[in-house]
């Protein structure tokens, strides 16, 4: 096999859509879900919110302020938002309605980007990926419609689409993973070991007012090294697969320990979505039989029937 | 590879390269490593913080390189990562040593004659430290954009004040018009006062006295907007200080419209 075409393999493979269809249920749901968090209309929608840009009197916004539209453009981008991401995590009108998942985060992003935290970039960043790729396949109102009208003759098996938006989204989520472990590179907190200490004790983001113990001084320096090493070396981790699954797991524990120990709104969830993009596009077609064997047993009575 | 899958690479490529070159941050933004420190902490700090120090300085230099030598490329790259793309993941990189707190005072008046009053509320964190937390607060995201936004603009001595703390005091002071003034009165003068509490080093612990008497100051706040207890002959300047418990407020910025 020449370079030549290894590499348009890397980019071009045809992969099963059932990697894509979960992204998109997974990041729909999660847009839905951190669009709600903002479901204050007048404090973060409405153009006299807590909401920049008319205060210069110029732009859009003051514009439509100034002619009494304000409230009425910022409750219509919200309803919009929420349609197409509901649409998206459905799986309704896939295509379009993904396109206009991203064009609708963008459109937050300019009307108040002051309540968004980086789950909203992650969420973006995602989404534009999965506009390039055939995300309605399966697993969709798209699909299950199709189906009940006869569009669909059952040759759905083998249906496939390229994997270069995967690859971009894997590239995506470790140049978020590399980023962020090099901007903790130049704070001397993250370099000491005590910048674990110093967010598990702030008081906005702890769940319970505690103090760290002060034993337990070793392992937050411990976990604050291991989050900047494994952060840092993320993006080599999951280039070869052994180790990829070591970043996987050292990520869903990382994460997880997060969730439990401090809030700090979707981001967490988001990661944890994303990492969808390093499982196996071939087995994820058959992830809802290996779903459904961890809470259904499978009846014993044809061995039964069997050894009679 | 077919005339589509070479265009479509192509595009790849210019993504790739764009979302790149938007991760490198201006050289400015990174705290600078001004030495190697060699801790008396644990043995894991001890061993690693030199190493970090010195690696952290090495990449501080690549990273300069880097990002003059890709210099020419970011105003074609920019306008494609405005789309949604911003590449600036700096999630934790810099915890708070301290605690933080925000709170608004708000100069009322009806008169020239009238001698005004203040009222303060406490904007941030919304929710009481006593409580568990359970549910994020995108408010407080909001208002800590703001705030950083404001000593961005001061670091860097941007003249124009940012819309975003505009935006702050102007919706909070009228938000408080609209529930308390109703004979008249109005907000003549908004303040933002940030408020910092200790945290204890690593291996150290606050008094129990001193977490209960931050409390209890908090506990007046808790109760909504109420009037300041110092009677104030003359309005105060930016920078100046006032302290209640272990919190030291600092007057940070005034909204006088």
């Amino acid at each position: 096999m020449t370079t030549t075409s290894r590499w348009e393999r890397f980019w071009f493979a045809e992969i099963p859509p059932h990697c894509y269809a979960l992204l998109r249920i997974l990041f729909g749901m999660l847009a839905v879900v951190s669009l709600l968090q903002e479901r204050e209309l007048r404090l973060f929608w409405d153009v006299d919110g807590l909401v920049p840009g008319i205060q210069d009197g110029m732009g859009l916004k003051a514009s439509l302020f100034a002619y009494g539209l304000g409230h009425v453009a910022g409750r219509s981008l919200f309803f919009a938002c929420l349609a197409s991401y509901v649409c998206m995590a459905l799986g309704l009108w896939s295509t379009l309605s993904v396109a206009l998942s991203f064009l609708a985060l963008s459109a937050q992003v300019y009307w108040n980007h002051l309540p968004l935290s980086g789950a909203h970039s992650a969420i973006q960043a995602v989404v534009l990926c999965l506009v390039f790729a055939d995300c309605g396949a399966v697993w969709s109102l798209d699909s299950w419609l199709d189906r009940r009208g006869g569009a669909n003759d059952g040759t759905l098996g083998v249906v496939t689409c390229p994997i270069a938006p995967l690859r971009l989204i894997r590239i995506q989520v470790a140049i978020i993973y590399l980023s962020s472990g090099l901007w903790k590179l130049f704070n001397d907190q993250w370099r000491d070991g005590s910048a674990v200490h110093y967010v598990l004790s702030n008081n906005v983001y702890q769940r319970f007012r505690f103090q760290v113990p002060t034993g337990l001084d070793w392992f937050t320096s411990l976990l604050t090294y291991a989050v900047l090493f494994w952060e840092t070396s993320f993006p080599l981790m999951v280039i070869y697969r052994p180790t990829r699954r070591l970043a996987i797991l050292v990520g869903v524990m990382m994460h997880l320990g997060m969730l439990t120990a401090i809030e700090i709104g979707p981001f967490a969830w988001v990661m944890l979505a994303s990492y969808v993009s390093f499982l196996e596009p071939e087995r994820l077609p058959s992830l809802p039989d290996r779903v459904g064997h961890l809470f259904v047993r499978p009846s014993r009575a044809p061995a039964i029937e069997a050894q009679r | 590879m077919s005339a589509q899958r070479a265009v479509l690479f192509a595009l790849i490529s210019c993504h790739l390269l764009a979302i790149g070159v938007d991760a490198l941050p201006h050289p400015d933004r990174l705290s600078p490593v001004l030495s190697v420190r060699h801790p008396d902490g644990n043995v894991l700090t001890g061993f690693l913080t030199p190493l970090l120090d010195a690696t952290a300085q090495r990449v501080a230099r690549l990273e300069k390189r880097l990002y003059d030598m890709t210099g020419w490329l970011r105003p074609l790259t920019r306008p494609y990562v405005a789309v949604g793309l911003r590449q600036r993941w700096d999630m934790f990189a810099d915890p708070d040593v301290t605690n933080l707190y925000v709170r608004l005072a708000y100069t009322v008046s009806q008169s020239p004659t009238e001698k005004p009053r203040v009222v303060q509320e406490l904007i941030y964190p919304a929710r009481q430290e006593d409580q568990p937390q359970f549910v994020y607060e995108v408010r407080d995201k909001a208002i800590l954009v703001a705030i950083r936004a404001l000593a961005y603009a001061r670091r860097t001595k941007q003249v124009a004040v940012p819309d975003d703390i505009l935006a702050l005091t102007r919706y909070f002071a009228k938000r408080y018009a609209a529930d308390y003034l109703t004979d008249g009165r109005t907000i003549v003068r908004t303040e933002v006062w940030n408020g910092v509490a200790p945290i204890a080093l690593p291996g150290q612990r606050l008094s129990s006295e001193s977490l209960a008497a931050r409390l209890d100051a908090l506990q007046s706040y808790y109760e909504g907007p109420g009037w300041a207890f110092t009677p104030r002959d003359r309005p105060v300047t930016i920078g100046t200080l006032e302290r209640e418990a272990d919190i030291v407020w600092r007057l940070d910025f005034v909204d006088a419209p």
